[in-house]
């Protein structure tokens, strides 16, 4: 009785916590985000407070009190920045990605495997490591602080994941279909285009949520390889800390913004993202 | 108009040979069967001719032009796989019209669709037409691909065990629809099958394919009356066919064949053909329905002794199994077809025999057939 209990029970109950693992830290920006800044310090931590609005405004069109300093919030600025970043990454990616995982699945050439593992190997140091030599060059390119620089640094990140994930889609399509499809008379490029591409599209849609995220919340490129004109989001809410105070509110409400992209992005992708698109193609 | 001619064409794969100078010639508007057994190298050679697999030698000719170099988009040739190779991502109708929206192959929408719905007739696919493949059952996907081979008016079609997958009434069926369908797409088709009674029923002429070579080519009756080898005869025919070993004695104008310790006197016409083998071993061939069962001693006519090992009925014929009164280790036990009213119970003594010109004789080291009998 009491084992039966248990093993109905273990499932939800292990979900419930490991949502509130993952959930909590996400409410508590959330509530800090609409706190006054008092509320956002007071200790005790309150629960039941008169929620507003202001940091938002403050962050995104600016608050009164700034007028006199003829500051403009910079926020709007730094989430355009990162929007640029991560949208030309993720499509240099894609488009150099696709092409490269397809011919380390289908085509058979000299050093294939060990090309495939150089492209691994991109992640096996920690982004420090590489950020100096790259910085050296990067000056010397004058990529310093230029999409185009940045763009370039962070296919470092989303480029071998890319095609690792990509050539295993690839790998998964029957050769028949595509032979298929050239009998039937399509060229390479047609098969590729009417077959192969609708067939991976599962690997796309999760790979390109997947870097996107990657390249959002990159720091340590941005941080050493970017500057004022290409500055992102995650260094831009580093500016809240200041030397007399910290802006804890508006940080919260920066942080609640920068997640909406990528939840919209998630949204829009995830019903692509679905098992099995190759079932009922061969008999299995 | 499509011939196509294979010149000692060979595929190895590594130092492995798939296809060993092949040469063969098939004519315009020619039902050609590649018969023969699993891994014999058929799938292959249609591969080759689609352009899939490249040929390592040799040379393959489409109306007198070879095509080795052509890739699989320019060869006018249209190919039923055996896996189905159907496009998951698109709807039976959109698999059947994929051919139509090729480069240079396209029609109008209202033809192209006027087309599937009659292919999908054909095939009784039309209710299914907005299902995808992997919502069908096997039968139904195979019909699937022959539809999207079906649209297309190639040069040759190829077809690689294109029934395999059915269930037999289905298969009979669709047996019978094919050769129908032959006579107005009045078009070449390679056919590649492991079951002997497709190629028997469907084929104009039938090659045998067995490890890479052509054994044999010829009508469906040369391959089944006429098999130029043991392989062949023991391939064609269910239940198969039966051998006993045996020894050829020719001299003075007259032939004998010892078996299981009898003589079987044979026409002294064969005399002067099978002269060249007197004293060879041989293996004689005799098909289950031409054996004949007696239950007493014929006296002094040609008949072998055994017991009745089991009876099966079968419907329209019995088929008794026998064992001679000296069994082999590779044929312990004749299958013979009698006709259903006659009952032989077991381990009853019979005696069986067999007309000299229903047999088969091959040499018993190289298993080639003997020119003697018809």
């Amino acid at each position: 009785m009491k084992l039966s209990l248990l093993r109905t029970l273990w499932r939800p109950v292990l979900l419930t916590a490991y949502f509130a693992f993952a959930i909590a830290p996400i409410l508590w920006v959330l509530a800090m985000s609409l706190k006054n800044s008092a509320d956002v310090i007071a200790t005790p931590p309150k629960f039941i407070f008169q929620p507003t609005l202001e940091n938002y405004k403050a962050i995104t069109v600016g608050l009164e009190s700034y007028s006199t300093e003829a500051l403009r919030p910079d926020f709007p600025r730094y989430f355009l920045n990162t929007l640029i970043i991560a949208t030309s990454t993720v499509s240099v990616s894609l488009l150099l990605g696709t092409f490269a995982a397809y011919a380390l699945a289908r085509f058979s050439f000299r050093f294939k495997e060990d090309i495939a593992f150089t492209f691994l190997s991109f992640r096996f140091a920690p982004e420090l490591m590489v950020i100096l030599p790259l910085f050296v060059v990067f000056q010397k390119l004058h990529w310093i602080d230029t999409f185009a620089g940045l763009t370039v640094a962070y296919q470092l990140i989303t480029l071998p994941f890319l095609i690792w994930v990509m050539r295993g889609f690839f790998e998964s399509i029957p050769l028949e279909i595509e032979q298929a499809a050239r009998v039937d008379g399509y060229t390479w490029w047609g098969v590729f285009r009417r077959v192969s591409l609708p067939l991976v599209r599962p690997g796309i849609a999760a790979v390109v949520i997947l870097s996107f995220i990657a390249a959002w919340n990159n720091f340590i490129f941005a941080m050493i390889l970017g500057g004022q004109e290409t500055q992102p989001i995650t260094l831009g809410i580093l500016g809240f800390i200041g030397y007399e105070r910290i802006l804890w509110g508006q940080m919260a409400a920066a942080t609640i913004i920068c997640v909406i992209p990528e939840l919209i992005l998630a949204f829009c992708i995830q019903k692509y993202i679905v098992r099995g698109l190759t079932f009922g193609a061969v008999k299995g | 108009m499509a011939a196509i001619v294979f010149d000692h064409v060979s595929k190895r794969y590594g130092a492995l040979p798939a296809v060993d100078d092949l040469c063969l010639e098939i004519r315009d508007k020619e039902f050609f069967v590649i018969l023969g057994p699993s891994g014999a190298g058929k799938t292959t050679t249609l591969k080759m001719v689609a352009g899939i697999e490249p040929a390592t030698g040799g040379t393959i000719l489409l109306n007198g032009r070879p095509i080795n170099h052509l890739p699989p988009e320019k060869r006018d040739v249209a190919m039923v796989f055996e896996s189905y190779a159907l496009y998951s991502h698109l709807t039976v109708f959109e698999n059947i019209a994929f051919p139509c929206g090729a480069p240079g192959k396209s029609r109008p929408q209202a033809a192209v669709e006027a087309e599937v719905q009659r292919i999908a007739g054909l095939l009784g696919l039309g209710e299914l037409l907005d299902r995808r493949p992997s919502q069908l059952s096997g039968g139904q996907r195979q019909r699937v691909a022959l539809g999207r081979s079906l649209i297309r008016q190639p040069a040759v079609f190829l077809m690689d065990e294109p029934l395999s997958h059915l269930d037999a009434k289905i298969r009979t069926q669709m047996r019978a629809e094919l050769k129908h369908l032959r006579e107005s797409i009045n078009t070449t088709i390679l056919y590649v099958t492991h079951d002997y009674s497709e190629a028997l029923s469907l084929a104009d002429r039938i090659a045998f394919l067995y490890a890479g070579r052509i054994q044999q080519v010829g009508t469906p009756h040369d391959i089944y009356h006429r098999p130029a080898n043991r392989h062949i005869a023991e391939s064609l025919g269910d239940p198969p066919m039966n051998f006993l070993d045996g020894v050829l004695w020719a001299a003075d104008g007259r032939v004998t064949l010892h078996t299981q310790g009898r003589s079987l006197p044979l026409p002294a016409a064969w005399a002067e053909s099978l002269r060249p083998w007197n004293g060879c071993d041989l293996s004689i061939g005799i098909r289950p329905q031409h054996l004949r069962l007696l239950r007493a001693s014929p006296g002094g006519e040609f008949a072998l002794p055994g017991r009745v090992f089991v009876q099966e009925t079968l419907g329209d014929d019995n088929l008794v199994s026998v064992v001679p009164d000296r069994p082999t280790v590779e044929q312990p036990v004749l299958m013979v077809l009698t006709e259903p009213n006659r009952v032989f119970p077991r381990d009853g003594p019979v005696h069986f025999t067999w007309q000299a010109d229903q047999m088969h004789l091959f040499a018993k080291d190289t298993g080639q057939r003997l020119p003697g009998p018809a």
